[in-house]
């Protein structure tokens, strides 16, 4: 897909006219990182916008010492999302480090200079701009404050299990309904990750929910509808769905 | 009518020269308030900016069964020349929190929503700094929020190891 066109989909850009799109696409710079590869770290300068154009981004916290791992992971970015927000709002230093989550992720990186240099320049693109990034970060913090202030969901882990069996199942589709559903408010501690085959091919797609101080559940033969029937029941009112369970509790 | 020299001095419409400040001059309005009155409630359709004219005002959560204890709900105080009530530049377009006079007497400008799109979309400029202005100041908040949810999952986090 050609940068204009993912540009299109970006909500950020949505008010834009293709002329306009245009001049914003030549401060686009795409660039690929593989799984685990880390894209910026917190404290780092804020030098560049990013916008995903394929694969999954973490934005996580790292702790001294320790190596970064899903568990401290903050959301997950999907396609046609932008991450370093920061970048537009002084201090100018990026608040959480990034790592590509998926096999591979392609990016588009604008650099903040040239691209506030040209919203001052072109004022009426630099206001639509502006205030559609507005209303994606306050609608980003609002979904965050919102979240923290209601009682907490403990500590879940979601696991795709996505080695070629799972995929060939339809693996990638239950990955997309498993981050989508993990962006809606009040699931911010729901971790979505992927993860290797279990032996069980039969059953592919299968997918492992991990509650903390609870067992592990397996879900076999899964597709989207159901992912997010997961999210509805078990993740968010801890309603096991023991009809989907290939391992765990109640089986 | 609200001077030209007080609103120079409001942060969000620093870097407006005087014509624009004029043209924003004309949507001011200012209401007085007594210590403990309600000058807008969480979950109300935000219609207005706020700024502080004289006085102090309180923001702060209220809503039942919300967690006071939580990252970022601590109340907070505007004084002189401060502004307030972003949330009616972003969906759903309602006030996050509860504001109430916090002084013996408060004066503060409400600048309708409607109004300042309008001057928004006339000159563009005013709309880019303003808008330009806010994103920063929401960037802020949110950012000290992940910091802080960072911080309590953190020790969370090193409490199992």
């Amino acid at each position: 897909m050609a940068a204009i066109d993912v540009l299109k989909q970006v909500e950020t850009f949505q008010a834009l006219n293709d002329d306009e799109l245009s001049e914003i696409d030549k401060l686009t710079v795409e660039k690929q990182f593989a799984y685990g590869d880390r894209l910026f770290k917190d404290g780092d300068a804020a030098t560049h916008l990013w916008i995903v154009k394929e694969g999954i981004i973490d934005l996580r916290f790292d702790l001294p010492g320790r190596e970064s791992s899903e568990e401290s992971t903050l959301s997950s970015i999907t396609a046609n999302k932008i991450i370093g927000w920061s970048s537009l709002v002084s201090p100018y230093k990026y608040k959480l480090s990034s790592y590509c989550a998926s096999s591979r992720c392609k990016v588009l990186a604008i650099d903040r200079d040239l691209f506030y240099e040209f919203l001052t320049e072109h004022p009426k693109i630099g206001y639509k701009v502006i205030s559609a990034m507005l209303r994606v970060v306050g609608k980003r913090f609002q979904q965050l404050q919102g979240a923290s202030d209601e009682a907490p969901l403990a500590p879940v882990k979601v696991t795709v299990h996505m080695a070629t069996c799972g995929i060939v199942a339809g693996a990638r589709d239950v990955m997309k309904a498993a981050i989508e559903s993990a962006t809606r408010p009040g699931l911010e501690r729901v971790s979505v990750t992927s993860g290797g085959c279990l032996g069980k091919c039969a059953t592919e797609p299968n997918v492992t929910v991990e509650i903390q101080h609870q067992g592990a559940v397996v879900y076999q033969k899964m597709n989207a509808e159901k992912m997010r029937r997961v999210f509805d029941e078990h993740i968010a009112k801890g309603r096991v769905l023991s009809d989907w369970v290939l391992e765990g509790e109640n089986r | 009518m609200i001077s030209l020299d007080f609103l120079d001095q409001v942060d969000v419409f620093r870097n407006l020269n005087d014509d624009q400040l004029s043209a924003i001059q004309k949507c001011t309005e200012a209401v007085d308030f007594k210590r403990g009155d309600r000058i807008f409630t969480q979950g109300d359709p935000a219609s207005h900016v706020w700024i502080v004219l004289e006085g102090d005002v309180e923001l702060r959560t209220e809503l039942p069964g919300r967690n006071r204890g939580a990252a970022g709900s601590s109340p907070s105080f505007m004084s002189e020349a401060q502004a307030f009530g972003w949330a009616c530049f972003v969906p759903p377009y309602k006030y996050r929190l509860s504001c109430y006079c916090a002084s013996r007497w408060g004066k503060v400008i409400r600048l309708n929503r409607e109004d300042l799109l309008a001057i928004f979309e006339k000159d563009e400029v005013i709309g880019f700094k303003v808008m330009d202005y806010l994103l920063g100041a929401v960037g802020k908040q949110f950012a000290q929020l992940q910091e802080e949810i960072a911080k309590v999952r953190g020790i969370e986090m090193m409490s199992q190891w």
